[in-house]
């Protein structure tokens, strides 16, 4: 049993965010550098990735655009969809068609950086979504909460913005008095748990996925030691369960960039038109 | 009789329906002791790996914030920022191309409008310039046929005084010869009765007595 639990550690340890690639066993590992006092972690180098690939896809995109013809050719018909489709369904309805475009190009960044931070995370060998860990999300989550501050006390002023926290509601003065601080602290505090929550969902569906399907891939060194006929039916049923859990995975990188951009959205959008 | 046909049908179908329901019912426990004791395992295996992932890791948020600051930097520079635009700009573009079109297609069914009255009018005028056509043809018809026929009545009146012309004078030239005939006649007679005063005398009464008659 112990020797079945060392494999499902070591197993468990293909999906956090670690200094060391755990390559095929004749490969052996592969450790990565330390730059100054910082030790590089396969979710770093995932994140300069999904900042590379980004800028390799989106700067010639921008290129091609830039003529004001519809641009030609699949590949870039499709990323223009996903830009548009943002844009057009999830931007602009949450934000508003006069403002929407000067958060535009942030959402799109965070869409896109979560969407291959997930991705990347499912790639053999290489991947460690550096999504499924606290601080890439939470420093996310701050983003979103900094653009919607600074944009909503830009837009109303430090003392309008905070005060527009408050919903207007028709109260006799007494209960005003009373009931509206009350209501300011917990909107405010909702406002704070929003991003919190916001930062928490990404991390938890990214990290309970890859960990579903590092445990079921486990069974297999699990059970080398039993029965031939065992651990060769569940190697089988673990092969195709795992293969229909990473087509799964696949949809939930795309869900949760989704969701979370709207989000986003939705609230940026809030503290543009406050109620 | 339901109730039979039923059970009938119930029967004939029971021993599929029976091994289904034991192969799902084998398979759902399988799944499920093998789920809990996948949970068990991950929870010892994440407990031995470390791995937490509430785990506050300061490097990697910081390098987060850099690297993600660094794509909000160069790709609203360079892709997101100039894509923003030339969206902005192809909608402007379809907007100015819609109007156009719109604008275009009532130029065309007002120009069609107008092609339309100046083709009724120009039916009208030319229906009218054939109208004003015949009035003119039968206006100098019957100016001709009046013309035609005050020609020959002028030829008829002129032949006629020429004929009266013609026949005075042969009556004149006539009396003038019967005169000088007559008057040669009694001068023959009267020879020597009459002096050559009272010869003309009786010339003229009896020119102007024929002449009256």
């Amino acid at each position: 049993m112990s020797g079945e639990l060392v494999n499902m550690g070591e197993l468990v340890e293909h999906v956090s965010d670690t200094s060391s690639y755990h390559l095929p066993q004749f490969l052996g590992h592969f450790d990565l550098p330390a730059i100054g006092g910082l030790t590089l972690t396969k979710g770093m180098v995932v994140e300069v990735f999904a900042a590379v690939m980004m800028a390799a896809l989106f700067i010639p995109l921008a290129v091609k655009m830039a003529s004001g013809k519809p641009v030609r050719g699949r590949f870039w018909n499709l990323l223009e969809v996903f830009l548009t489709y943002l844009r057009n369904e999830v931007i602009i309805p949450s934000i508003g068609k006069k403002e929407a475009d000067r958060f535009t190009p942030f959402l799109w960044s965070l869409f896109f950086f979560v969407l291959f931070c997930n991705l990347a995370g499912l790639l053999p060998w290489f991947g460690s979504s550096p999504t499924g860990s606290l601080a890439t999300t939470a420093v996310l989550a701050v983003s979103v909460f900094v653009v919607l501050l600074f944009a909503g006390m830009k837009k109303f002023g430090v003392v309008g913005f905070w005060l527009g926290q408050v919903p207007k509601v028709d109260l006799p003065f007494m209960l005003s008095v009373t009931l509206k601080p009350m209501l300011f602290v917990i909107e405010v505090i909702g406002l704070f748990i929003k991003h919190v929550v916001l930062a928490i969902r990404l991390l938890a569906n990214m990290f309970a996925g890859h960990l579903v399907i590092a445990v079921i891939m486990g069974f297999i060194p699990a059970l080398a030691a039993g029965s031939v006929f065992l651990w060769g039916g569940v190697t089988v049923v673990s092969v195709l369960v795992c293969v229909c859990l990473y087509m799964l995975e696949i949809f939930v990188a795309f869900l949760q960039a989704y969701i979370f951009v709207f989000l986003a959205s939705i609230y940026i959008g809030m503290a543009q038109h406050q109620h | 009789m339901y109730f039979k046909g039923f059970k009938t049908k119930v029967n004939f179908c029971n021993r599929k329906r029976v091994a289904m329901a034991c192969a799902f019912a084998a398979l759902f426990y399988l799944v499920e002791s093998t789920v809990l004791w996948a949970a068990e395992e991950a929870a010892e295996g994440a407990a031995q790996a470390k791995l937490d992932p509430l785990a506050w890791k300061s490097d990697l948020a910081l390098w987060t914030a850099v690297v993600f600051l660094l794509v909000l930097f160069v790709l609203g520079k360079f892709a997101f920022g100039p894509i923003v635009k030339a969206l902005d700009q192809r909608e402007k573009n379809e907007i100015d191309r819609l109007e156009s079109v719109e604008r275009a297609n009532a130029d065309a069914k007002a120009l069609l409008e107008e092609y339309r009255h100046k083709l009724s009018d120009s039916e009208a005028e030319v229906r009218q310039i054939i109208l004003d056509a015949q009035k003119d043809a039968a206006k100098q018809a019957e100016a001709i046929v009046a013309d035609a026929k005050k020609a020959a009545a002028d030829e008829k009146e002129r032949a006629l005084k020429d004929i009266q012309n013609a026949s005075d004078s042969a009556l004149q030239e006539l009396a003038v010869k019967s005169a000088d005939i007559a008057t040669e006649l009694a001068g023959k007679i009267l020879k020597e009765r009459i002096d050559a005063s009272k010869h003309s005398q009786l010339i003229e009464e009896a020119v102007q007595k024929i002449t009256q008659k």
